[in-house]
């Protein structure tokens, strides 16, 4: 009978590893974790107190507080983004732009998953700064790719405009966001905004195609505000009497409902979420329970080493991801420096595909590190990854990747050919895919491992994820090749010329150490999320009830008609 | 005493299923090593030596066959000769107490016995040591796999100098357990 038989996986950590390096892990992943919480918490904040007073004072509530009164009590949201912008200064701003002025997050509200973009009224007014539109455009990519109901809080003064030339006329500049509005319309994807203040420009713009929108008795929504008229026209007015809810409402009928405050706008959010289709989950749970996986996921932190070069059991990591820590690996006996293999995460099938660490015997071969491509590997994740979209399972991508095996032998075998199936089968992948840089994320092995630009529908990074091309040594090596012997030791006996070569490799190679910092990436969009170890498990139970929550939009098989089936057949030994 | 332990050191089955080994008989045998895989209800598991493993494969299940819980997959003995001519361990250390337990590089590489240049080794001579305690790392091609006790115990002696080369198989520490 097709079925899948999932088995045990995972030990108890002291089984493992010895009280040492738990200890000393752990030591090393919490100061990482409080430095990032530290971040996040400032990125919270907004501007400040005194910001949060303004807001109040004008008797709206402040965009955090929105959210909490809009999701279900007690829930817990999973941002995107929240570090974009991180560290960057902006030229006409004495302050910096937390969070790019702007949350995206999935909540959920009446037991859906929604996405959530609402701007932050505690910074410039909800101004959109040089990668506001990117990160909002993103959040709403995430939302049309899983059909997921979008709510719009938005309370926008329009674009920062002393740094407008970022953020207006590139491809993915402001007014994307509209076509982004448009294209989810098109798939059928529901749109609800709330307005709540100033909503300027493109803040105007911005709920105009959402299915419903209900405007407060302190928003309003113009092209452009009092300042700019009165400068134009030379006339006076104010914006309230150009586009509040007297006019939108009621003559241009711009806007649905008009409602007293913020609290009455949120109600009336929930309700309409409410009247949306409920979750499918529960359906394709197939009458299994969400189980959390036996081993905790706090564990993670444990055993994830301090030093990127050493190896760990990755099957002891996904025994701390999955359901009850049972999984079933497709495909053992080959290409064994990747497990490949199909889960349950909140009781709904995942496929997951990682890379194993260390030295990893391959049968018929002998001995080779881990971390990285062989051919027997690349085969069977493109075999794998064709499988999930052949039957509609999510594809959960778990990095730890070095890149290709280069070399003689990897040319000879024609990985160029391997990898770009691969890539093809990944581009061309009609399951929702999540990827996980669990921790090296390099080269070319961070796109076939289906990295940022190759579309999941979310990428996270941990507090240790190192993308880059290659590490800082290795790419001082490459870039001071020419000065270096057979051994890449320096091949001059000046000493002035050999100290300089010296001093040129360490600032290369720190440098590089830098750039790969995950809140960097983060900042620079090139990651959607930074995540705690010990909180992934919860984050991935979000994307993938996310990714089986709309019906009908995208291929489900019921697991006894699985082709993974006949994979198992056909590869099976006689 | 030990060789006679050795001599009969026995691989059993950990599940039922059917056996499709990955050596032959007569093959040199090391931790870590895969030596077959169990198929069971169409998922095979692969059966790896265990720690503590050594000597030659001198007796193997037939490739295809079915097992019961705890039937015997392997016999591991030493130099591949019979099972009643004991054979004396060829890395034994003849000044060690007989109690002893090697622990061995899983891979060819270079041992390094601290976690970076400028800090303290991992563990001395004299060391009680946790199970799983890392003792030290072996790394080939910029991977670096931790050398982890099998068991708790004292280690009694470090084999091989910091960045040394080692082979696979090699005893790199003992241990009294």
């Amino acid at each position: 009978m097709a079925r899948v038989h999932l088995h045990p996986i995972g030990d108890e950590l002291q089984q493992v590893l010895g009280p040492d390096d738990i200890a000393q892990n752990r030591a090393y992943h919490d100061e990482l974790d409080a430095a990032l919480a530290k971040k996040h918490q400032t990125v919270r904040e907004g501007w400040g107190p005194k910001y949060v007073e303004r807001v109040h004072a004008k008797g709206k509530m402040t965009t955090w507080e929105r959210i909490q009164a809009l999701i279900d009590p007690g829930s817990q949201i999973f941002e995107v983004g929240s570090l974009v912008n991180w560290g960057r200064d902006f030229a006409g701003s004495r302050r910096q732009a937390p969070g790019a002025g702007v949350v995206t997050c999935f909540a959920k509200v009446h037991d859906r998953w929604v996405v959530v973009i609402a701007n932050d009224n505690t910074v410039a007014s909800g101004a959109w700064w040089p990668q506001t539109p990117e990160k909002i455009q993103r959040a709403q990519e995430m939302a049309l790719r899983l059909r997921l109901p979008v709510v719009y809080l938005v309370d926008c003064s329009g674009l920062f405009l002393p740094e407008q030339s970022r953020s207006f006329a590139g491809a993915r500049g402001a007014g994307h966001i509209f076509k982004q509005n448009a294209r989810l319309a098109d798939h059928g994807v529901a749109q609800i905004a709330g307005v709540f203040g100033d909503c300027i420009a493109g803040g105007g713009y911005m709920p105009l195609i959402s299915d419903r929108v209900y405007m407060t008795e302190s928003a309003y929504m113009v092209i452009a505000g009092a300042a700019l008229i009165q400068g134009a026209k030379s006339q006076k007015l104010t914006s309230l009497s150009i586009g509040g809810p007297e006019v939108h409402v009621h003559q241009s009928r711009c806007a649905d409902e008009r409602v007293p405050d913020d609290p009455t706008a949120l109600r009336c959010i929930r309700d309409e979420v409410a009247r949306l289709p409920s979750s499918g989950a529960d359906f394709y749970r197939h009458g299994v329970q969400p189980a959390e996986p036996r081993f905790p996921a706090t564990d993670l932190r444990a055993l994830l080493p301090t030093d990127f070069r050493q190896g760990y059991a990755i099957e002891q990591v996904i025994a701390r991801l999955v359901d009850d820590s049972l999984f079933h690996e497709v495909l053992p006996g080959l290409g064994r420096e990747m497990l490949t293999g199909v889960a349950r995460i909140s009781g709904l099938w995942v496929g997951l595909i990682a890379n194993r660490q260390g030295i990893v015997e391959e049968p018929g071969v002998g001995k080779r590190p881990g971390g990285a491509l062989y051919r027997e590997g690349i085969a069977k994740i493109s075999t794998f990854s064709r499988a999930c979209g052949e039957d509609g399972i999510p594809v959960l991508w778990l990095q730890d990747i070095s890149g290709f095996d280069i070399g003689v032998q990897a040319e000879r075998q024609g990985l160029l050919g391997y990898g770009s199936s691969l890539i093809y089968a990944n581009s061309t992948q009609p399951s929702p895919m999540f990827t996980v840089l669990l921790r090296k994320a390099s080269g070319a092995g961070y796109y076939a491992m289906s990295g940022l630009p190759y579309d999941p529908v979310v990428q996270l990074s941990t507090p240790i994820t190192r993308q880059a091309v290659m590490e800082g040594r290795t790419l001082a090596i490459a870039a001071f090749n020419s000065k270096l012997d057979d051994d890449f030791q320096i091949a001059t006996d000046d000493p002035q010329e050999r100290a300089a070569i010296e001093q040129g490799m360490a600032e290369t190679a720190s440098r590089i150490e830098a750039d790969m910092d995950p809140v960097d990436a983060a900042s620079r969009m090139d990651t959607d999320q930074v995540v705690p170890l010990a909180e992934l498990r919860a984050y991935l139970s979000c994307l993938i009830e996310a990714s089986w929550q709309s019906a009908g939009y995208r291929r489900t098989k019921n697991p006894r008609i699985w082709s993974i089936h006949d994979l198992e057949v056909l590869c099976a030994r006689r | 005493m030990r060789e006679a332990v050795r001599q009969e050191l026995e691989l059993k089955a950990p599940s039922v299923g059917r056996w499709w080994p990955s050596i032959a008989q007569g093959t040199p045998l090391i931790p870590g090593q895969l030596l077959g895989m169990l198929e069971r209800a169409g998922r095979e598991l692969p059966i790896m030596a265990p720690a503590g493993s050594g000597g030659v494969a001198v007796e193997l299940l037939a490739s295809g066959a079915w097992v019961a819980f705890g039937e015997v997959l392997v016999t591991m003995g030493e130099g591949g000769g019979s099972l009643s001519a004991p054979v004396a361990r060829p890395d034994r250390e003849p000044d060690l107490p007989d109690e002893v337990e090697p622990i061995r590089a899983d891979t060819d590489g270079t041992l390094y016995l601290r976690p970076a240049p400028d800090k303290p080794p991992f563990a001395q001579v004299g060391d009680r040591l946790a199970p799983q305690a890392t003792v030290g790392l072996v790394e080939v091609m910029k991977t670096f796999t931790p050398v982890r006790a099998p068991m708790a115990g004292e280690l009694v002696r470090i084999c091989v100098d910091d960045g040394g080369a080692v082979e696979a198989g090699a005893v790199l520490f003992w241990i009294r357990p």
